[in-house]
């Protein structure tokens, strides 16, 4: 299966999460708060915004919805 | 005499059209000559399931004042010249033989094995109403599945015969009488009479469903309902008992087939939840509506098929849980209840998955999210826990090894009663997940080594991690997510990691936990209890 794959965080991110990773691994159990900036650099990965992606997700299940209305079943 | 009851025994030889007569012999009900046999065939499977489920007593109950039939009665056939009777006969079904020694004819007799019938739960199998309508025999019917037969929209519904209170875990099958309704009706009576009791909305008859459905969007007059319903007035009636109708439109009726394993992954998630899925067809004949109970699951993947996100550079594969099934278990008004809806020729006689046009689900009032947005929310929040898991290594990765989602609408009662039970998952985290404050219902996303995830075997412990996000959350702004928990076994051969981590969001702000262990888990089964 090849899904093997890297998350290419800035060498900044990569950083900041290797922080919190390692001091909630110094402390299992504990929970170890997460900044907002960390979260948001790891979202830079996702270059699509939400609600680009779930754009198409929406146009999926609904997009044929006028035409599905009117069919009849019996 | 206990004039109402007769009891007899259900004997291999015993064929539908013979048991039918014994029942309703010629000349009751609306008995016409030219009345055909067309609307046999549903019969003819109960008489089949019964013979599957293990019934060798059968008790006939005379003079059942059914309130569905009452119903459609008073809208159709109370009107007609012709009278037709009002009464129906239910026929229960039971495990128990009828002992030799027992006068069977007699009323202590009968009173007398139905009290023996009582002291084993697993006996009564349930009943079928026949109805007065030799074109539509089958009424209400409510029988249980076959064992490991792979339904999972059901409920337990009590029957009260002579005193006993007897139960039957099964769902409700109709078979459409073409008159007061069609298939869509008797599609929507099941779907909701099945789902009644757990979202506490009102049970409609086919004549109330087919009033509500042409209320505001007649097309035609409304009795008799033969001519069915379309998509929209099917809408309109779901929504007037009381339910959120969500409408996924799969392709439009005219266009080229369905994939299969689309309108699988489509439909799993709901059907795992215990949700009925009412599924719109196309055949060569037409339209027609179904409703989705259940699915087949096998031990291996039926299909080589991954879904794949891209975003940026990100590629994010996994195998959905849809892959494991390879047929849904339908109640089919036309044909009968537990049968299988497979992949097939769309082209051929009969129904098969390509034939799908859309599905609709009647959600619980209060989700907002569907399960395709929660899909996507949870590769989101894997992304994101992955990232932070695995940075102690300098080369953050999203899991190693092949990995299932096996997504699900779930009541917080249910998630709590699995974090409770689940003895392999880490102290810390079955704290948090059993006192957290939780939303009423909650999309489930559970994540599982595929090389060791078995959909047949409940027991197999093949969990590796969730997301939980609130359905109630608008998916748009992303504020959903709950808890994403990831586990060692998905990133095998890595050091440094430890066992595992807890990504939670609340109120107070993010924040990671890391797990003193990471044994894999079982699934949750049954999350609506």
């Amino acid at each position: 299966m090849k899904h093997v794959l890297k998350v290419e965080l800035p060498e900044e991110a990569l950083e900041q999460a290797a922080q919190v990773a390692q001091k909630a691994l110094g402390q299992p159990g504990v929970a170890v708060p997460v900044s907002r900036g960390t979260l948001d650099h790891i979202d830079t990965l996702l270059q699509k915004t939400l609600s680009e992606t779930l754009q198409v997700v929406r146009e999926r299940e609904r997009a044929p919805a006028s035409e599905s209305l009117k069919m009849r079943v019996w | 005499m206990v004039s109402r009851y007769r009891l007899r025994p259900f004997a291999p030889t015993d064929t539908a059209a013979h048991l039918l007569e014994q029942i309703f012999p010629k000349g009751k009900g609306s008995a016409s000559a030219l009345a055909g046999v067309a609307g046999r065939v549903p019969w003819e499977t109960v008489v089949t399931h019964l013979r599957a489920i293990g019934a060798v007593t059968l008790l006939v109950q005379a003079g059942v004042r059914d309130p569905d039939f009452l119903e459609e009665h008073q809208a159709f056939y109370a009107k007609q010249h012709r009278g037709v009777l009002r009464s129906c006969v239910r026929v229960h079904a039971f495990k128990l033989p009828i002992n030799e020694s027992l006068a069977a004819d007699s009323d202590d007799g009968i009173l007398q094995y139905l009290d023996d019938a009582l002291a084993d739960a697993s006996s009564y199998l349930g009943f079928v109403t026949i109805r007065p309508l030799r074109h539509a025999p089958v009424g209400a019917t409510i029988l249980v599945d076959v064992d490991g037969g792979g339904s999972t929209v059901f409920d337990d519904f009590p029957v009260h015969i002579a005193g006993n209170g007897f139960a039957v875990r099964g769902t409700p099958f109709l078979q459409q009488d073409n008159a007061v309704g069609a298939c869509a009706q008797a599609s929507i009576w099941m779907a909701l009479r099945t789902i009644r009791r757990r979202q506490g909305n009102a049970a409609y008859s086919p004549a109330e469903l087919t009033v509500a459905a042409t209320r505001y969007l007649a097309t035609d007059r409304s009795f008799p309902g033969r001519q069915g319903l379309t998509i929209q007035q099917m809408l309109e009636a779901v929504k007037f008992a009381g339910h959120d109708p969500l409408h996924l439109a799969l392709r439009m009726p005219e266009s080229p087939p369905a994939d299969s394993q689309a309108v699988l992954c489509e439909a799993l998630p709901y059907i795992e939840s215990g949700l009925p899925v009412i599924t719109a067809l196309m055949s060569q004949h037409g339209g027609h509506a179904v409703v989705a109970i259940g699915r087949s699951v096998e031990p291996h993947q039926v299909v080589d098929y991954r879904r794949r996100y891209r975003d940026g550079s990100i590629t994010f594969e996994f195998l959905p849980s849809a892959s494991f099934v390879s047929a849904l278990v339908i109640h089919n008004d036309n044909s009968g209840p537990y049968l299988r809806l497979a992949p097939g020729d769309p082209r051929l006689n009969g129904y098969c998955l390509e034939q799908t046009t859309s599905l609709i689900v009647t959600l619980p009032e209060g989700v907002f999210t569907t399960a395709a947005e929660a899909e996507l929310l949870a590769t989101r929040a894997i992304v994101l826990v992955s990232a932070i898991y695995t940075a102690p290594t300098g080369s953050p990765s999203l899991p190693l090894t092949a990995f299932v989602l096996r997504p699900y609408l779930c009541t917080r009662h249910a998630f709590r009663r699995w974090a409770k039970g689940a003895s392999l998952l880490s102290t810390e985290v079955g704290m948090r997940y059993r006192s957290h404050e939780l939303p009423r219902y909650m999309w489930v996303i559970e994540i599982h080594d595929a090389a060791h995830y078995d959909p047949t075997d409940p027991s197999k412990q093949s969990r590796c991690g969730e997301v939980v996000l609130d359905a109630s959350a608008d998916p748009l702004h992303a504020d959903g997510l709950i808890f994403a928990r990831v586990t060692s076994q998905l990133w095998p051969g890595v050091s440094g990691i430890g066992a595992g981590m807890l990504f939670s969001e609340d109120e107070s702000g993010p924040s990671v936990i890391a797990l003193s262990s990471g044994a894999p888990c079982e699934a949750l089964l049954q999350p609506w209890d």
